[in-house]
């Protein structure tokens, strides 16, 4: 189970995820973070057939989740395509590895500079589910 | 949860934080501020965001806020801080992901009614030459596009707005009547990544999306006569504002190197209140790295402002004749390495300006000779509808500010709340009947950027005049918006 929504930011664009594990955490986030740039990506593209890999290690499982958003919005960028569809999945510590697939696209609907740092953090409720707010800069 | 109980008021238009509010602050927190203002700068978290600028390591004197602050992410937009050279730090969350975001002013030699006649061409013709929204390339000319090679791009990396001298895309008084003449000497294109790169190639001369723009405006009122003969001002006079910074290559400059910091951090023993203040010693390796990365990037925003300089220009002549002279070009995402007086002595310091002009007063070397004698044009763009103003940098600046001044009216109200309050195409309607001729590729979007999402430039930039900031020269009002 995954849910995202978007909250009021005066400037920016504020994402919150929620999901009950870890692995739907990273999911739902790609998947907000995709219908920003490109609204309605994740419902009407059935097959998604462009495939890259992520592997990237940070200090921590929040800046994992940023470092593993931003690597794959830059991707989207260069290569006009929505990396939105995780396929695989290898969640450690400090260390993702990922194959992810994705659509070409002419245009973008949104510009996002990039997912900030600002007052994120992954939280976990005492049912084991977790939430993250994440700014992305507009 | 900052209340006004927490603010002391230094002057009617200065508030202050004091270092007691928070352990942590090493230095007290101010800024610029009517009363009646204050509800709105309360009403969001770019007072706890300034707070948390207070703590960074090596901040000297304040951290500071202009009267258009607005909540952020890491910093306040609207910030300035200046930290000690060379060991204090350098943070890429003080400059903001569009590394030289920036705007500069054009003056014609045209009158409104000179130009009524042929608006409407002149809006079709910059729409169609200005590559604007996500991603858009640039043509080079008709219908192709300038992608550049790696090695041509690092030259613009190098040189700024001197590569578009080069390539006659500018004169010596473009580069002249440019902030920093354009180009920053610490840029190292090496520091700057293949991502970074890979981003940027295409996008030289484009305008991007947000906020950026092109807008025609004429002098609606001058208030200094002698400062606007200076900066050759005149009523009723048609002018062009270009806004926009370093687009995908800047950002990616950022996200890399506040990555590179994070990672950092822990080695250097920096802890911070939120991780979007990454930031590490000036002097250290990878300080050094962001810095020559942070000025290439910057290099390149200046090129891209005179490369959409270049084309409009092109557009003016096919359809208006004359020409278009550049008045003055500010950058307000940008971190610079200055001489000020702080905590009462001169001091080398790097100044972070993130949403915050730099506004030096008369006598400044670097100045065109013919503004040396009254100081620094101060551009402050409006929002589109509304007024923009151009201002000169004022002697207090320096005592008050680190040289610094507002960027713009300072957004209100979330970009969400703004596109759900009017439908764009009615924006559109209601600024034509203004005699504002609306240009974008994504109606839908527009009112985003509707004059009501934005604080009143009027009471901003009186906020900066009563400082004694920087004084009034002419306000502005648009004619012709070809928004990104």
């Amino acid at each position: 189970m995954r849910h995202h929504r978007l909250l009021p930011h005066t400037a920016d664009t504020r994402l919150q995820i929620t999901a009950d594990s870890l692995e739907e955490l990273f999911k739902g986030a790609l998947e907000g973070l995709s219908e920003i740039i490109k609204h309605g990506v994740t419902k009407n593209s059935s097959d998604p057939s462009i495939v890259t890999q992520v592997d990237i290690s940070s200090n921590d499982r929040t800046a994992m989740l940023i470092d593993f958003l931003n690597n794959l919005l830059t991707k989207d960028l260069i290569e006009k395509v929505v990396f939105f569809d995780i396929v695989e999945l290898d969640l450690k510590n400090t260390r993702v590895i990922a194959r992810v697939r994705g659509i070409a696209v002419d245009s973008f609907d949104e510009d996002i500079k990039a997912v900030t740092y600002h007052g994120a953090q992954i939280q976990q409720d005492k049912d084991g589910n977790y939430e993250v707010e994440l700014v992305c800069d507009v | 949860m900052i209340t006004e109980n927490n603010l002391t008021q230094i002057s009617p238009v200065e508030w202050e934080i004091p270092t007691s509010f928070r352990n942590d602050m090493r230095v007290p927190a101010r800024f610029f501020a009517s009363k009646s203002m204050l509800s709105e700068i309360l009403g969001d978290r770019s007072l706890e965001q300034l707070v948390d600028v207070a703590t960074l390591p090596g901040i000297v004197g304040v951290a500071l806020a202009m009267p258009d602050i607005h909540e952020g992410y890491g910093f306040p937009i609207g910030g300035v801080a200046a930290t000690q050279w060379p060991d204090g730090v350098i943070s890429p969350g003080g400059i903001g992901y569009d590394i030289n975001c920036g705007v500069r002013l054009l003056k014609s030699e045209l009158t409104q009614a000179q130009l009524e006649p042929f608006k409407e061409s002149l809006a079709q013709g910059l729409s169609r030459s200005i590559p604007s929204g996500m991603g858009h390339g640039a043509p080079t000319g008709r219908g192709g596009k300038m992608t550049l090679d790696i090695a041509e791009l690092d030259k613009v990396l190098m040189q700024g707005v001197g590569w578009a001298l080069n390539k006659g895309y500018a004169t010596e008084s473009d580069v002249s009547h440019t902030e920093s003449h354009g180009r920053l000497d610490g840029a190292d294109s090496a520091a700057v990544s293949d991502f970074a790169k890979k981003r940027g190639c295409d996008q030289l001369g484009t305008l991007g999306s947000g906020n950026h723009f092109v807008e025609v405006g004429f002098v609606e009122k001058i208030f200094d006569e002698e400062a606007a003969r200076v900066f050759g001002l005149k009523q009723d006079q048609i002018t062009v504002l270009i806004h926009t910074g370093s687009r995908g290559l800047g950002h990616q400059v950022a996200t890399d190197y506040i990555r590179i910091m994070l990672q950092e951090l822990p080695e250097f023993g920096i802890k911070l209140p939120d991780r979007e203040l990454a930031c590490l010693p000036f002097s250290s390796k990878d300080g050094q790295r962001y810095f020559a990365a942070m000025s290439a990037a910057a290099n390149f925003a200046w090129a891209n402002r005179q490369m959409i300089t270049y084309r409009t220009r092109e557009v003016w002549k096919q359809i208006l004749g004359g020409d278009l002279s550049l008045v003055y070009d500010v950058a307000h995402n940008i971190a610079k390495v200055e001489e000020h007086v702080a905590d009462g002595k001169l001091k080398k310091v790097i100044v972070h300006r993130k949403g915050a002009t730099r506004a030096f007063g008369k006598g400044f070397a670097e100045l065109p000779e013919e503004y040396q004698s009254i100081g620094q044009p101060v551009i402050i763009p409006g929002s589109m509808g509304t007024a923009s103003y151009v201002l000169i940098g004022a002697a207090q600046a320096m005592e008050k500010t680190f040289g610094s001044a507002c960027h713009g009216a300072g957004r209100l109200m979330s970009r969400h709340a703004a596109k759900a309050k009017q439908l764009g195409r009615e924006l559109q309607k209601e600024l034509a009947s203004e005699g504002i001729i609306i240009k974008t590729a994504a109606v839908r979007d527009l009112s985003e950027e509707a004059p009501y999402a934005y604080k009143d430039v009027d009471d901003v930039v009186n906020v900066i005049e009563l400082a004694g900031i920087a004084t009034k020269v002419a306000r502005l009002k648009p004619l012709i918006v070809v928004k990104g």
